[in-house]
């Protein structure tokens, strides 16, 4: 398997797609000007606009697969779990595992290392790696390509679900792979 | 079943980044002082202060230049990588006629120089918009200490990108710990350690195709804009290496195969006397000064950078991510070599003297991880706040010592660095730490609390602190410091 996988770079989520380099953090907190004598954490403002994710349109409203599925991640994931909420958005029901053994997991699935992320969830037999969009599960379990085992979001792109950041939209792709780490291109964001 | 290999994906991004370059790269500059090249593994142009002035025209545009062997479209300073060598002494003025010809705006960063945070001089709050110029003026210190610092854009949010493109000098300041005889006598080199990332079409690979979270990293390790470039030692067998880690996010963990390094400054700042180290890890922003002997058989030693660690976002050790596949095994970054076994020179056993700082007035703790900002989504965050630009994070008094904890809480190292005042480790994890220097950079390691006091001396004005893994800083990991007179 290992010489397969090493075929594979997590840099190949990168195809042509072009994003301007320049990013920068508006500010949206102009009145909120507060010197933090202390340096304590500053309360955000609740008045502040809260970011809206492009991915909680629904695309696969007609889906009628599984709908329960086990998400293990780090105690201290952050993003994880705001991917879960998008998965929960999307009508899935979640058993959320928090457990620091990811590693372990990860190889007890097979997920292949180059493909790795952060949270991994399993879905009807399936391995779901990272920050999918829901509605590529959904089609995915629809479709269920043959010889195929899960599919995956390598590393952490920014924008993908879960890792949203206001001006910065990574392409990325989400990747099919068999039970020999071998890939193929299941779907492609070059912007979204 | 699609497998894509490297090369595939060198030949699709190839369409990615796109800046019209050619054409112009060989436009005539006015040039102060003329530079000289110097030394084998150096041929960085110099200039040097005369008259207790340094004068120069410097330009930021991209420009060819030949890079491990082929041409590749970076950022330049002076058509340079790296950027020319800047020498003065303390009490030299220094005026600096910069030009952007970048596609974007920039400004520039004079890394661990104690001089004005304000107006013309370092203040990274400038913004010198694509084709713009503007004079930077300042004057060093009388009593400003000599060593090894440098200079590189802060423009937030465009600082990774334009390091990564290969922005970055030494900014050497000449003094009296230069005249100490034993290092006077010293083969002098200096190391500007950099990595690039190139598609094959000579191209610096898109931002957007980086592994951001992480901090980006390029598959190209360059020394001086070379790659394993020789050195050859020549006299009385004592080399002193000032080395410069100029890479936005990648740390080095050097060694030099069969003999120790004596550092004999952190961050340009001399130690009281040298300290023998097996290695040498410098996180992005650091510098170290070195001493070698060169004492062992005659033959050729390799500089290799072995690998480290710097963490991951919790997955799988870090492992196979990010296509960082050169993480397990020792990379040599440079030769040394020497004909002869030399006698060699006696160390200096007194350098500087550096007297612990007095007792803080005030204490602050500054958290640093990255999460899921209300107002911003995913950021690096100091106290749970990603940078804006209208708040003042920080406001101390002059003349004032502190205490700073900085306490990583994240699952990636965070190398924190404070613009204009060195300030010394008073511990870490509650361990005292026994070796005195001053420095503007520290490694917080995942998990670490590290406890620095620093003085806030000479210049009032607004600048910042930051993580100097670039992208994180990029993503928010900054605060604004206010000093107020």
């Amino acid at each position: 398997m290992s010489k397969l996988l090493s075929k594979i770079t997590v840099t190949s989520i990168a195809v042509a797609a072009v994003l301007g380099g320049a990013y920068y953090f508006t500010s949206t907190q102009g009145a909120n000007k507060a010197v933090s004598v202390n340096n304590s954490a500053i309360a955000q403002d609740t008045a502040q606009a809260t970011l809206v994710s492009v991915w909680d349109k629904e695309t696969e409203a007609d889906y009628s697969g599984t709908t329960e599925m086990t998400v293990y991640r780090s105690p201290t994931c952050g993003c994880c779990g705001v991917w879960v909420d998008h998965a929960q958005k999307h009508g899935f029901t979640i058993e959320d595992i928090k457990t620091d053994e990811m590693e372990a997991l990860k190889q007890k699935h097979n997920v292949p290392p180059e493909l790795a992320s952060c949270h991994t969830t399993i879905i009807d037999g399936y391995v779901m790696e990272g920050h999918i969009p829901a509605d590529d599960i959904k089609r995915f379990l629809a479709e269920k390509p043959d010889n195929m085992v899960g599919l995956a979001v390598p590393a952490m792109p920014i924008g993908t679900p879960g890792m949203e950041a206001k001006d910065i939209k990574q392409p990325f792709q989400v990747l099919a792979f068999n039970d020999k780490g071998e890939v193929e291109v299941f779907n492609e964001y070059e912007s979204y | 079943m699609i497998k894509l290999n490297r090369r595939q994906f060198i030949a699709l991004g190839i369409g990615g980044a796109g800046v019209a370059i050619a054409g112009n790269w060989l436009r005539q500059e006015t040039i102060s002082s003329q530079p000289v090249p110097q030394s084998s593994v150096d041929l960085t142009p110099i200039y040097q202060s005369n008259d207790g002035l340094l004068e120069l025209d410097l330009e930021a545009r991209e420009r060819i230049v030949e890079l491990a062997g082929r041409q590749a479209s970076l950022l330049t300073y002076n058509g340079q990588i790296p950027a020319p060598r800047l020498e003065a002494k303390p009490g030299d003025k220094v005026r600096i006629y910069f030009t952007n010809n970048l596609q974007q705006p920039t400004n520039i960063h004079y890394h661990g120089l104690h001089i004005p945070l304000t107006g013309n001089a370092d203040n990274v709050f400038l913004e010198i918009e694509s084709g713009k110029k503007l004079t930077y003026e300042f004057q060093i210190p009388n009593n400003h200490p000599s060593g090894t610092f440098w200079y590189h854009p802060h423009l937030h949010g465009l600082v990774a990108e334009q390091l990564f493109g290969g922005l970055a000098g030494l900014f050497i300041v000449r003094g009296k710990d230069d005249e100490i005889p034993e290092l006077k006598a010293a083969q002098e080199e200096f190391l500007v350690l950099q990595d690039f990332s190139i598609n094959a079409d000579g191209k610096r690979t898109n931002s957007a195709h980086m592994s951001l979270m992480m901090g980006r990293e390029g598959e190209l390790i360059a020394i001086n804009g070379r790659i394993n470039p020789s050195i050859a030692l020549s006299k009385g067998g004592l080399l002193r290496l000032r080395i410069l880690n100029a890479s936005p996010s990648r740390f080095y963990r050097l060694a030099l195969e069969d003999h120790s390094f004596y550092q004999i400054a952190t961050d340009g700042n001399s130690l009281s006397e040298p300290i023998e180290v097996a290695q040498l890890l410098l996180t992005p922003g650091q510098r170290a000064d070195v001493l070698i002997r060169g004492d062992k058989e005659s033959g050729q030693y390799s500089l290799l950078n072995l690998p480290y660690d710097r963490g991951s976002m919790g997955m799988m050790g870090g492992r196979g991510m990010m296509g960082r596949n050169n993480r397990d095994e020792p990379i040599t970054l440079a030769t040394v070599n020497y004909e002869y076994a030399v006698e060699s020179m006696a160390l200096p056993s007194k350098l500087n003297s550096i007297s612990a700082l007095p007792e803080p007035q005030t204490v602050r703790r500054f958290e640093l991880n990255h999460g899921m900002s209300p107002a911003v989504g995913m950021a690096f965050l100091i106290n749970g706040e990603p940078y804006n630009h209208d708040v003042i994070h920080t406001q101390v008094k002059l003349n004032t010592i502190e205490d700073w904890e900085l306490i990583n809480t994240g699952v990636m190292d965070h190398p924190f660095h404070i613009h204009g005042n060195a300030f010394q480790i008073i511990s870490r994890n509650g361990q005292p730490e026994s070796l005195l220097a001053l420095r503007d950079t520290v490694l917080v390691k995942r998990g670490e609390t590290v406890r620095i006091r620093i003085p806030f001396r000479d210049f009032a004005g607004k600048t910042v602190y930051h993580c100097h893994v670039l992208d994180h800083e990029d993503l928010g990991m900054m605060g604004n410091l206010m000093i107020e007179a």
